[in-house]
């Protein structure tokens, strides 16, 4: 019979060979505008939104060969967005354009179009250029609207423009362009002057791509920014994204994800805190007894600063100790914070010693004989001669840290080693923790910004890695241009991003206004509604335990915490979580079912605008359970089950419950897996979590329900539970469920 | 000390400090404080605080250590009830404004951060200010702000610059300009492209294009920017000052010259308008000062193909490619514009430049080629044209209408994917908006491709909405399509539009008659007919569609114009409407106005109208109003006879009795009064009217005849019987007899007692008429009167006569 079975799924969907949905933007950037992709706007601004659209992104720097069009096939869409208008081949560039547009492939240009000129300043001769821009139904004179007091903006579609701020004040300069397709449609359209060739359109979307005008996406000014265009309804629209499920980092059992963690910056900072400070408390202390004992239900993963805590660097017994018993707490995961902070990773990719002697320590003051013995096999003239840096972009470089940092990394003391940043902090941590708890993630110092070979270096000690990003989203960053991508890919390499920033942006770089981290709050809440675009991320330094203030910021975000309906994970379960979205295939295997694949540890599956849509339970596989939020359906896939199929089918009444044949998870604290069904009315799984295990079921048959579970003492209890009139089975569970225990739900009575 | 919040400022963040600088009078709680006893500090300091003792040695630790705490709000409270109190501690107003920032309640802060400002104005503070208003799109306070910077801190070149927009955008054109001319003052020589190009906007704007083209003149003048130029040049086309432009061009022409995009305008504008032959002379002049560049070169040559279009092309913005190609696609191979001095001068140029200098532009070299019909030359440069690795919509099209002039015979092929050509035309067509031309000819190409059914929907737009040579296109595509059916929607369609010319009309109404459609065929037909004249052709063809008996609606059509006609056309609409079976409506019209029976022509068709009243009484009626009215006795007479045909005799007779009033010795009249009363039987007046009659006609057989049967049925057998004689001897007289004199001569001769040449006559006319009826009963009568009464039984039997109905 079991054969059988397997026999039948596979007939019915699994030998199905179609093709995965594309759900790769290649996204243009010049690395001479922009050096860093992290620095490039499509990351800064456009990736997040395109995240939340399922979509992920590959760049290509215009420098580089064009990519092979051969290559292109889980590439969904190009995305340009160029801050000047030259590029080494434009030329080439258009009809590398060409092929790729009849390859299907959608074209979106943002701001210039970045192929008026070559290198050498030689034109593009008009007609290629529009024949460029012709491909998604505009055309141009490359007449440019420089003054703009007389400018009337004839058309504004309120979906898709005016998103954060309206156009207002002095308009950008723009260049001319015009409509000469019929299967575009314009969004922002200006006219000015008299005649009718005085007119242009600034936003439109056609059956290529889209494009909207300089200066028209969004506001810039220093650091301030805001979208005028809506970033989600624009690529949407541009890209055409709405036959694609969304792999959703934010959610789990049909709850926001709540996960925190902590740099280890501060350990040995004695606290100013007054109920501690007389006994000369460690900040770090501080945070172990308000924090981890004063909140056991929401885990938090602690990356130590190995050098802090490894005796031949800066660890004592003491903190050591301290280090112990933390990690023994069941709340606390374990994470490195490196050994020796790095400030600028950068500093490091070409890491020269020598360099860093000459640079930096040789110029203090007292330079311990220790260190120089260790930097010395690594210096080729005596440790003695003061030889100024000739290396130009290493004195540039140095003269870059300085500004910000002063030095390369927190500690000196050794000359660097990535293998001992990484692998050696892991293993340094390691034996600090209890028996079974393993360091399970990397968590970037400084810049956050780690090269690819120190993220590599992270996936070979089988751990994840997180932090960068800082999300903001609050009256002093109002706009979703601060809010994050999930990560960053660099070439194969994969930094994830953590979903909220520290306390130290709050806090003028731990400089001032120690309080400013209760202002997370708002950060939390404008990126929970109307959309979910991140976790519930708590994330901060052991300094945070060295002021009042700051203490009582922190302690009022993990109230506010408590308050929310949240599935609490651990860090590198998040960081997981954000891996499988890179990772996850839809095949497609009707109009409204799709097999769902290479989903690592990513568990739900969103559907946007799905109110009239529900899960066919019967014809779906390794589906747990389903919720409508804000519009949206989220689907929650059974982590058991490496390969899962999505059914849809119509929910016309919009119920919130739509009814199935079998139970379905609604929403829980826990993340539940293994889900069996025994018989119709009994189904089995397992379940793990922090805090009370509440969880809201819809079952097939109402009645009344045992709900039955061991704890880890091994002793069986169970719970009693009757349905509404919904055939909402809500119950709430109280064993500790840190690690893993059954549970099973079992129909007893029909209430009368 | 003053009583004073200022320390806050200063312990802010350094906690520790601030204390020792506070006025002794709280030892305890600073005491604690100094301790590092935050905790019991705090609460010292708040229950002397909630006993009343807001002054500034309780308030300002207070609020610090709110702050230490993190409990911003209790902080702002306190803050806030400082100030209401002291409104003028500036320092405890920025720190308010701070507090508010770092709790980032940023209206508040904003709101403090003004106040605090207008008391105590900071220069950077206010740059702050004037930041956060733009981040905020407040581009009014903005504006405020910056207008108090300028006031306050005046000299910086860009404030002024950015004033003027900000002010532009709020509509406050003439204090931009005032802000402008204060630059222009403050800093006489900085001079900025957006900065000219704004005031120079504005000036255009504000009603002074004068001063705007003084201005222009004298930057120009001062030093030369062409690219400024150039902006000028566009923001004046903007503005509709073409001619402002054209001025400013020719006013630098010397140095326009010089730079390309320059003189292109100033050749587009003179072209433009109409000076195109100053527009040649310049560039024919430079061309042989040999300072024309190989771009101009081109200029000059498309100038010399194609003068006609080249205004139109250069800068009609979205249409420049399109025409420019569109004029070569249409000139060709024929071109007509090379004249003999323009083909000399183009051969010259390509003397000096040879070929190569076309390179950029293919086709317009292959065009020049075919114009100087050297097709294995145009020919290279199609290929060349067809090679290029990216080919705008436009080249395509143009390459392929070449191809197409080459004739279907020609071996040279069209490589280009003519089906993606297609595809992309179409595209294009669908874009809105797009103007008549550029549309005529992207269909023109679709057609010239061959690509029927895909220009269909677009040929049919055009039909439409320009008809003509569209509309026959779009037909004879359909024709050769075969799709009949849309092309009698297309026509039913469109002769419901009413700006159709009548030819067209016309056209479609036989098409729609060819078909069948009457209906359709009757309606456009009407269209033509409401303007037309109505003996033309329209209205024939109508009035023939409609036939013998056409319907309510077709009457009431002519009615309606009948109605409304004057003159003869009104006689010639009624006589329409007579045809047509609509007498009664044209009587009833007339009656209504029944002066215009005064025109003959509407009398004669009244005439009709009342010979085609079917019904006796409304005839009368007819007539005797008509009568009442009349007062010529030529009309009476008509009508008299006309009464007297539809057998209305009483109605004739009154007609006659009136003209006798007018006339009374009218003769018509006097003989029909007493022929009818004759047949009414009465006699005397049938005497009298006849008497009367032959006073005046005494050559009337018939009146003298019936004169006499009067008598005779009076039994005044011998009055009569000279009556009877005079009648004899005039019918016996006469030449040609016809069949009733021949009648009455037998009757007269019966009447005067010769039966037998009576009955000899009857029965010479029972031979020609066997059935008449009175011949026979003459004929009876004349046998009874010579007695023979079994022939006369014969005759009777034989005919079924009865002999008592004599």
């Amino acid at each position: 019979m079991t054969v059988l079975i397997i026999w039948i799924s596979l007939g019915t969907g699994f030998a199905d060979q179609k093709q995965p949905i594309p759900r790769t933007i290649l996204a243009f950037y010049d690395s001479q505008e922009s050096p860093n992709i992290r620095m490039t706007r499509i990351h800064r601004m456009a990736e997040m939104p395109l995240n939340h659209l399922g979509l992920k992104l590959r760049f290509a720097d215009i420098r580089d060969e064009l990519p092979a069009i051969d290559d292109l096939s889980d590439v969904r869409g190009v995305l340009t967005w160029f801050e000047s208008d030259r590029m080494p081949a434009p030329i080439k560039f258009i009809k590398w354009s060409e092929q790729v547009i009849n390859q299907g492939i959608q074209w979106v240009i943002l701001g210039n179009l970045g192929i008026a000129r070559d290198m050498q300043r030689k034109d593009t001769p008009l007609s290629l250029i529009n024949h460029y821009i012709g491909q998604l139904g505009l055309q141009t004179q490359e007449n440019w609207k420089q003054v703009t007091y007389d400018v009337q903006l004839i058309h504004k579609d309120p979906r898709l423009v005016e998103f954060e701020r309206p156009y207002s004040g002095t308009l950008p300069s723009f260049p001319q362009m015009w409509r000469a397709s019929g299967h575009i449609s314009t969004y922002l359209a200006a006219a000015w002057g008299k005649n009718q060739q005085s007119q242009s359109d600034l936003v439109v979307i056609g059956s290529h791509g889209g494009y909207v005008a300089p200066g028209y996406s969004h506001y810039e000014n220093g650091d301030f920014q805001q979208w005028y265009i809506n970033p989600f309804e624009f690529f949407r629209l541009a890209f055409k994204t709405d036959d694609l499920p969304k792999p959703d980092t934010t959610t789990l059992s049909g709850r926001r994800i709540y996960y925190s963690h902590i740099d280890g910056d501060g350990w040995r900072n004695i606290t100013e805190i007054e109920k501690y400070k007389k006994n000369g408390t460690l900040s770090a202390e501080v945070i172990f007894k308000e924090v981890f004992n004063g909140f056991p239900d929401l885990p938090v993963t602690l990356a130590p600063i190995a050098a802090d805590l490894d005796p031949e660097w800066y660890g004592t017994k003491n903190s050591i100790s301290l280090a112990r018993q933390m990690f023994a707490l069941p709340n606390v995961e374990a994470g490195s914070h490196t050994y020796s902070h790095p400030f600028s990773w950068k500093y490091f990719q070409n890491y020269q010693a020598e360099n860093e002697w000459r640079e930096f320590i040789q110029h203090r003051k007292k330079i311990d004989e220790k260190i120089v013995k260790r930097y010395e096999p690594f210096l080729s003239r005596s440790k003695t001669e003061l030889v100024p840096t000739s290396d130009k972009s290493s004195k540039n470089e140095r003269k870059s840290i300085q500004e910000v940092y002063e030095i390369p990394r927190a500690y000196l003391d050794y000359p660097f080693d990535l293998n001992k940043e990484i692998k050696g902090s892991v293993e340094f941590i390691n034996q600090l923790l209890p028996p079974g708890k393993k360091v399970t993630v990397l968590q970037w110092s400084g810049d956050t910004s780690p090269f690819p070979a120190a993220i590599e270096a992270a996936g070979k000690v089988h751990i994840s890695n997180i932090n960068g990003g800082d999300s903001r989203f609050d009256p002093e960053f109002p706009s979703h241009t601060w809010v994050a991508p999930i990560g960053l890919q660099l070439g194969e390499q994969l930094q994830i991003y953590a979903s909220a920033s520290n306390e130290n942006t709050y806090t003028d770089l731990w400089e001032g206004r120690y309080y400013g981290f209760k202002n997370l709050i708002l950060t939390l809440q404008n990126t929970e509604s109307p959309r979910r675009l991140k976790p519930f991320n708590i994330y901060y330094h052991l300094y945070s335990g060295e002021k009042e203030a700051s203490l009582n910021a922190l302690l009022e975000n993990l109230q506010f915490a408590r308050q929310q309906e949240i599935t609490p994970v651990t860090t590198s379960d998040y960081a997981k979580i954000a891996e499988g979205f890179y990772s996850t295939q839809f095949i497609p295997l009707g109009s409204q079912t799709w097999r769902i694949e290479n989903r690592g540890a990513l568990q739900t599956i969103r559907f946007d605008e799905a109110a009239h849509l529900a899960v066919d339970m019967d014809k779906s596989q390794g589906v747990m359970g389903q919720r409508y939020y804000q519009k949206n359906l989220y689907v929650s896939l059974d982590a058991a089950k490496k390969t899962a199929v999505i059914a849809l089918t119509n929910n016309p009444s919009g119920a919130p419950f739509p009814s199935a044949s079998k139970p379905y998870l609604v929403q829980g604290r826990w993340q539940i897996s293994n889900l069996q069904f025994l018989r119709d009315d009994r189904i089995v799984f397992t379940a793990q979590g922090f805090g009370n295990g509440d969880m809201v079921w819809k079952v097939p048959r109402p009645g009344q329900y045992d709900i039955q579970f061991t704890d880890e003492a091994g002793i069986k209890h169970t719970v009693k539970a009757s349905t509404d009139e919904n055939g909402i089975l809500a119950f709430h569970l109280q064993p500790l469920a840190i690690n893993k225990i059954m549970i099973s739900l079992t129909r007893v009575n029909e209430i009368l | 000390m003053k009583q004073h919040l200022v320390v806050i400022s200063i312990i802010t963040g350094a906690l520790g400090l601030g204390f020792l600088l506070i006025p002794r009078g709280s030892q305890m709680p600073l005491m604690y404080m100094k301790g590092g006893q935050f905790i019991l500090a705090k609460g010292e300091f708040e229950k002397q605080y909630a006993s009343g003792n807001d002054s500034v040695s309780v308030a300002a630790p207070l609020a610090e250590l709110y702050l230490h705490f993190g409990e911003i709000n209790k902080a702002i409270n306190i803050l806030e009830r400082y100030l209401e109190e002291k409104p003028q501690d500036t320092q405890a107003r920025k720190i308010l404004a701070n507090v508010y920032r770092d709790a980032q309640r940023i209206d508040e802060h904003l709101i403090q951060m003004e106040t605090l400002l207008n008391q105590a104005p900071d220069e950077r503070e206010y740059r702050n200010l004037y930041t956060l208003f733009k981040n905020r799109g407040q581009s009014k306070k903005q504006l405020e702000t910056l207008q108090k910077i300028v006031q306050l801190y005046p000299g910086s070149s860009s404030d002024y610059i950015h004033l003027a927009y900000l002010q532009a955008n709020e509509g406050l054109l003439r204090d931009s300009v005032k802000t402008l001319e204060t630059l222009d003052a403050l800093h006489p020589v900085l001079s900025s492209p957006d900065k000219e190009e704004l005031h120079m906007s504005l000036l255009l704007d504000t009603g002074n294009s004068d001063k705007a083209k003084d201005r222009a003149q004298q930057l120009l003048t001062r030093n030369f920017d062409a690219p400024l130029f150039v902006r000028f040049v566009n923001l004046l086309k903007s503005k509709g000052q073409e001619n402002l432009s054209l001025q400013l061009l020719q006013y630098f022409a010397t140095p326009v010259e010089k730079y390309t995009t320059l003189l292109r305008y100033l050749i587009d504008l003179e072209a433009e308008s109409g000076r195109i032959i100053e527009a040649l002379a310049r560039l024919e002049k430079l061309f042989n000062a040999g300072k024309l560049s190989g771009s101009l070169a081109l200029t000059f040559v498309e100038l010399l193909l194609e003068p006609k279009n080249f205004g139109q092309g250069l800068h009609a913005e979205k249409n420049f490619q399109l025409q420019t190609i569109s004029t070569g696609a249409s000139t060709g191979p024929d071109n007509r514009f090379l004249t003999a001095k323009n083909r000399e001068l183009v051969e010259k140029i390509l003397a000096r430049y040879g070929e190569g200098f076309l390179s950029e532009r293919p086709l317009l070299a292959a065009r020049l080629m075919f114009a100087l019909q050297k097709e294995s030359s145009a020919l290279a440069w199609m290929k060349q044209a067809e090679s290029s690795p990216v080919l705008t919509l436009e080249e395509q099209i143009e390459i392929a209408g070449l191809y197409g002039q080459l004739g279907p015979t020609h071996p040279a092929r069209l490589t280009l994917d003519t089906k993606k050509l297609e595809l992309g035309i179409a595209e294009a067509l669908q874009a809105p908006g797009l103007p008549q031309p550029r549309k005529e000819e992207l269909v023109t190409a679709l057609l010239d491709l061959g690509a029927r059914r895909r220009a269909l929907p677009y040929l049919k737009h055009l039909a439409d909405n320009a008809g003509g040579d569209w509309a026959d296109a779009y037909e004879e595509t359909l024709l050769n399509l075969g799709r009949k059916e849309e092309l009698f929607k297309f026509w039913r369609q469109r002769v419901k539009k009413p700006d159709l010319p009548d030819e067209e009309r016309r056209q479609i109404a036989y098409q729609f008659l060819d078909a069948g459609y009457k209906a359709e065929a009757e309606q456009a037909l009407l269209v033509l007919a409401a303007t037309a004249s109505p003996n033309g052709p329209d209205v024939e063809q109508l009035l023939f569609l409609w036939g013998p008996r056409p319907g309510r609606e077709a009457k009431k059509w002519l009615l309606e114009k009948a109605g409304s006609a004057s003159g003869d056309e009104r006689a010639e609409w009624m006589h329409h409407l007579v045809e047509a079976g609509g007498a009664e409506e044209v009587v009833a019209l007339l009656q209504k106005e029944p002066s215009a029976a005064r025109s003959e022509k509407i009398f004669t068709v009244y005439l009709d109208a009342l010979e085609d009243l079917r019904s006796g009484p409304e005839l009368v009626a007819a007539i005797n109003n008509l009568v009442a009215l009349e007062h010529s006795p030529d009309k009476l007479l008509r009508y008299g006879k006309l009464a007297e045909e539809r057998e209305q005799l009483e109605a004739a007779q009154a007609v006659y009795k009136k003209i006798l009033q007018i006339q009374p010795g009218d003769g018509y009249a006097l003989n029909q009064l007493g022929q009818m009363a004759f047949y009414e039987n009465r006699w005397k007046e049938t005497q009298d009217y006849l008497g009367r009659y032959l006073s005046t006609n005494p050559n009337d057989w018939e009146a003298y005849y019936t004169y006499a049967e009067a008598g005779y049925l009076q039994e005044d057998i011998a009055g009569a019987k000279q009556y009877y004689q005079r009648a004899l001897e005039i019918l016996e007289k006469s030449s040609e007899k016809t069949f009733p004199m021949e009648m009455a001569q037998a009757d007269c001769l019966r009447r005067l007692g010769n039966p037998k040449q009576a009955l000899t006559i009857y029965q010479s006319l029972l031979k020609k008429r066997p059935d008449d009826n009175n011949v026979k009963a003459n004929m009876i009568s004349s046998l009874m009167d010579l007695g023979e009464f079994d022939k006369a039984q014969q005759v009777m039997i034989a005919n079924r006569i009865n002999v008592t109905g004599q």
